[in-house]
């Protein structure tokens, strides 16, 4: 009879003992994990980030607008414009971006993917952004630090109903909207460069017939990317004023 | 008398019979056009509302259309109502990427014209032609889009095709028309060129699809 009391008393205090022992374990192992986690981005490194962010959209401005002064009555941009439009371009481009950003569909090529739409009776006058909200959203293993920035875009346009040159004479047009992209930014050397661009919430003109940031547009609320799982509550710093309410018409 | 009687009751049943076993209806676009102008802003619409998908129901409005045009639902692609604010839809009913995967393969089904795809990268490689306004694409096609072909390869987003015409939202636009909801759209440009910024539409797919007048799923 002591003995299978004995018996017994040696088998809760193990299994006391090992659960102990497991809940310390996981408790060390929880705490590691948040204290090996990368840190957030510091304000100075956030406005560096959108200072970079603010950069790319330059450029890209620079260009469409370099662009705009060749030939008016052309469906085609010569040659030698798109070259002189793209050389500062790419050199800015080096500067503030990855190569494998710079190879992503409409960036390193933008250029000439603004010269393309020609063929289809539109001359980019202009191309302008505005960030209107940077927040952090998480930072990953590596150091790379994933943000997600608001971004007003408009375009002026001189529209040819039909071939340029050709017809009756082309209105001037106005579109904007207002999407969410993500940039995963890495600091390479006290510069941050982006590394890579995805849209979070599609964006469309609500009115094309008024212009500019705080006019109504349609912006999705399903995000077109994957969050991983507890990034969500990590947003930290919005260093750029936030769009106003009249600029949004969340579905 | 008794004779006559006889034979009319089997007539009666022959012709019943003969109508339960009729193929299901083709498509007729011109119904599917008529029901999608008709429904464009309408989330509260009693056969496929948009409000329990809490209006992203862009796909929900299309497949509508199609049904409106004759085609029959199944057991993959289906919505029914249960009650009077609950239904019962299948993922390949609603979700623009099951949707049209759930018709791409079928006999009667067909890629128009080969798509489209705003960035010359991107056409390369999906064997695009430069886009136009105005593609080789009719009265009931449908068009389905990934906004960001550098986030992932899969379908986000889904128009149908209504005809010819200029762009109520932007009239310097003129080529082939869309209606939409989620965004809620009413002969709009195919290929978002009306509402949308250049680098915006840069990573852009769109790939056009045509149904046969003769289509049976």
């Amino acid at each position: 009879m002591n003995q299978k009391r004995g018996r017994r008393r040696w088998l809760v205090a193990s299994a006391t003992g090992v659960v102990v022992v497991v809940a310390a374990v996981v408790t060390i192992m929880i705490l590691s994990g948040a204290s090996s986690s990368p840190p957030a981005p510091s304000s100075s490194d956030m406005q560096a980030i959108q200072a970079t962010i603010d950069q790319f959209h330059t450029l890209k401005t620079a260009a469409s607008a370099a662009e705009a002064e060749s030939d008016p009555l052309s469906s085609t941009v010569p040659a030698t414009a798109i070259s002189a439009a793209d050389a500062p371009y790419q050199e800015g481009l080096g500067a503030i971006g990855a190569a494998s950003f710079a190879a992503e569909p409409g960036v390193g090529d933008y250029v000439q993917l603004i010269a393309d739409l020609r063929r289809n009776g539109e001359i980019v006058l202009k191309e302008e952004f505005k960030v209107l909200s940077l927040d952090y959203k998480w930072s990953c293993d590596n150091g790379d630090v994933v943000v997600w920035a608001t971004i007003w875009n408009g375009v002026v346009e001189r529209v040819w109903p039909g071939k340029i040159g050709v017809g009756t004479l082309p209105a001037i047009t106005y579109i904007d909207a207002t999407p969410t992209y993500q940039y995963r930014m890495r600091n390479v050397g006290g510069v941050w460069k982006i590394m890579a661009e995805d849209l979070v919430f599609h964006s469309e003109d609500g009115s094309t017939t008024q212009y500019g940031p705080d006019t109504p547009h349609f912006v999705d609320s399903n995000p077109l990317v994957t969050i991983p799982v507890g990034a969500a509550s990590s947003v930290s710093s919005s260093p750029a004023p936030e769009p106003s309410a009249a600029a949004t018409e969340a579905n | 008398m008794m004779m006559c009687n006889a034979v009319l009751a089997v007539l009666v049943c022959v012709a019943a019979s003969l109508l339960c076993v009729a193929p299901a209806l083709a498509y007729n676009p011109d119904n599917s056009v008529a029901w999608a102008d008709d429904r464009w802003n309408d989330h509260d619409d009693s056969h496929f509302p948009g409000y329990i998908d809490n209006n992203h129901d862009c796909t929900n409005y299309a497949s509508a259309c199609i049904f409106f045009g004759g085609v029959q639902r199944d057991g993959h692609w289906y919505c029914y109502k249960i009650t009077y604010n609950t239904y019962n839809r299948s993922l390949e009913w609603d979700n623009a990427q099951s949707m049209r995967l759930y018709f791409w393969g079928k006999s009667g089904v067909s890629e128009v014209g080969g798509g489209y795809a705003f960035d010359p990268n991107l056409r390369s490689q999906y064997g695009f032609a430069y886009p136009n306004n105005d593609i080789a694409m009719i009265r009931g096609d449908v068009v389905s889009i990934n906004w960001h072909k550098n986030s992932d390869n899969t379908t986000d987003h889904t128009e149908f095709g209504v005809g010819y015409g200029t762009s109520r939202y932007n009239a310097s636009y003129t080529g082939d028309l869309i209606d939409q909801r989620g965004s809620d759209r009413l002969h709009a440009i195919w290929s978002c060129a009306d509402r949308m910024t250049p680098s915006d539409r840069a990573d852009m797919v769109l790939r056009v699809w045509h149904i046969s007048d003769s289509f049976t799923n």
